[in-house]
């Protein structure tokens, strides 16, 4: 997906945005995605199944 | 003399306002409140005794070989090259990797949103290298130019945030927890670690003045961290702190809004040049007195002076680093945690053979060694590796951090071990005393390791070290 598609979506409310970076790609920055939500990618099983699967679901790690 | 203690202060500077130690500072601030004061005094006396105590036992010599000699002399060869590699050059790779991505995120973030950030921390990694690789004047011009940014910098943003904006009363940890405590006491002492690296660039100094340039660096470096962390307070909850890994930038937001933001961009951006430039240019020259020292292949020692291949060298894997992606692992942040955990056991290490040569030279025979310098250096070092074990047992992550000085050890016995082979040899016999570094015909431009004589039978006469200029090149008066 690229960025311009993703800025499209943005107020989609199926859309659902995950921030899966990690080390100093998280620690790092300052912003995120509007509306996107932090989720480890270390505990991926633990928040896998929170999200519908009827959602589109976007992640990002850089 | 004035112009080479501000190079030297510079130097050392570099590595406390980088945007690293300011994280630590921010969350040294946000887990003990007003607290840290006494915690920041408390490990400068520290760092100032260890300064003190190590000159006493003829460590802190603008000789940087006296080390490396102490280290082979007391352990052998092989533990003094283990020692060696450990710390410093662990650290060196690693946090210049955390501080080139953290630069590269600063600049696409505060000042170019369309410069990729991987691309910026590759240009900084170019620049500095170009400037080590330029000369020591080079390296010395950069370091005054980014370590004069970065101060200028984060002193405006703390007397704005002391004396004007919206403040609050800074509120104090009540009831600190001796868990947090311990954490803060080990934060700390480690925002003050690498001052030792100085000896390596600065020859120029007799031992005297080189400990009281490293003291006037922890005192002044202090004094700035306390007005930081107080204007910090001041606009930023300790909850909130103690939580972020990027608590300066939301302290400059908080002081003078977008205003402060770029600042604080350019001091970030600044310090991780200086302490980068800084773990770059004195690694590299103890690499190649190590080389010298016949610990590491001759390939690196070459010259002390311009060591282009140990630079090279020490860029290449900082690029590697951050072209595999190590920067976006958590263990790039562990990894800093244990080479920093590792450098107070490496001060506690070179205290103690400081020491046991003080007692040795002073009380010869069996006597218990009794005097005030033999049994300091025993105190402190028991401080350090005291210290080196609360941060490992109040560590978010104790055994992730563990794993990590392990493997940081394991390398550095595979490193010692190959750069002893390739120096030496199978079967030569090897020389755990002196180096034959004086009667190489390669004379140095650098006196640092080749030029200087001990004063002095020993390591340990009170007034050790060398005497700059002794045996020096006629190039070497020129320069001065």
């Amino acid at each position: 997906m690229t960025i311009d598609e993703l800025k499209a979506m943005l107020d989609d409310p199926d859309l659902v945005v995950l921030d899966v970076r990690r080390g100093k790609d998280w620690k790092s920055s300052e912003f995120k995605i509007q509306g996107a939500a932090y989720a480890k990618p270390e505990a991926y099983e633990q928040w896998a199944d929170t999200y519908s699967k009827s959602k589109t679901i976007v992640l990002y790690c850089a | 003399m004035t112009v080479q203690y501000l190079i030297a202060l510079a130097w050392m500077t570099g590595l406390l306002i980088s945007p690293e130690a300011l994280l630590v500072q921010g969350n040294l601030s946000g887990l003990c409140g007003l607290g840290f004061i006494p915690l920041l005094a408390a490990a400068i006396i520290l760092h100032w005794t260890n300064v003190t105590a190590t000159r006493h036992a003829g460590v802190t010599d603008p000789a940087a070989l006296v080390e490396i000699k102490l280290l082979t002399g007391a352990l052998g060869p092989l533990s003094a090259s283990v020692l060696l590699l450990m710390a410093r050059p662990a650290l060196a790779v690693c946090l210049a990797t955390a501080l080139l991505v953290t630069a590269g995120f600063v600049f696409n973030e505060v000042f170019l949103y369309w410069f990729p950030n991987f691309g910026f921390a590759a240009l900084l990694l170019t620049i500095i290298l170009v400037l080590n690789l330029a000369g020591p004047r080079a390296a010395a011009a950069g370091q005054l130019l980014f370590t004069a940014a970065a101060i200028a910098g984060l002193a405006g943003l703390a007397v704005v945030g002391l004396f004007n904006g919206d403040r609050t009363t800074p509120e104090t940890a009540t009831a600190l927890s001796m868990t947090a405590g311990a954490r803060g006491a080990g934060l700390a002492a480690i925002g003050f670690v690498g001052y030792d690296l100085l000896r390596y660039n600065n020859h120029r100094f007799y031992p005297a003045q080189l400990a009281m340039v490293i003291k006037t660096g922890l005192v002044m470096g202090g004094l700035l961290l306390v007005l930081w962390n107080t204007a910090v307070l001041f606009h930023i909850a300790p909850s909130r702190l103690a939580d972020t890994s990027i608590p300066h930038i939301l302290a400059a937001k908080a002081i003078a809004g977008s205003t402060g933001r770029i600042i604080i961009g350019i001091v970030a951006i600044a310090g991780a040049c200086a302490a980068v430039n800084y773990l770059f240019q004195t690694v590299a020259r103890m690499l190649a007195t190590m080389a010298r020292s016949h610990l590491l292949p001759t390939v690196f020692g070459h010259s002390t002076h311009r060591p282009t291949r140990a630079l090279f060298t020490l860029a290449v894997i900082v690029g590697l680093l951050m072209a595999t992606g190590f920067a976006g692992t958590d263990w790039l942040d562990i990894s800093i945690r244990a080479s920093l955990v590792l450098w107070l056991v490496f001060y506690a290490v070179i205290l103690f053979a400081g020491g046991r040569k003080a007692s040795q030279e002073r009380n010869p025979g069996p006597a218990l060694p009794s005097s005030r310098v033999t049994i300091r250096p025993f105190s402190i070092a028991l401080a350090m590796t005291v210290i080196a074990g609360m941060l490992i047992t109040t560590d978010d992550d104790p055994t992730a951090l563990f794993q990590a000085i392990t493997a940081i050890l394991a390398l550095a016995v595979v490193f010692a071990g190959a750069g002893l082979f390739l120096a030496r040899g199978i079967g030569t016999k090897t020389n755990t005393g002196s180096p034959h570094i004086r009667k190489e015909k390669n004379h140095d431009e650098n006196p640092t390791t080749s030029d200087c004589l001990p004063v002095g039978s020993g390591l340990n006469t009170g007034r050790s070290g060398c005497i700059p200029g002794r045996q020096r090149s006629a190039d070497d008066h020129r320069r001065t």
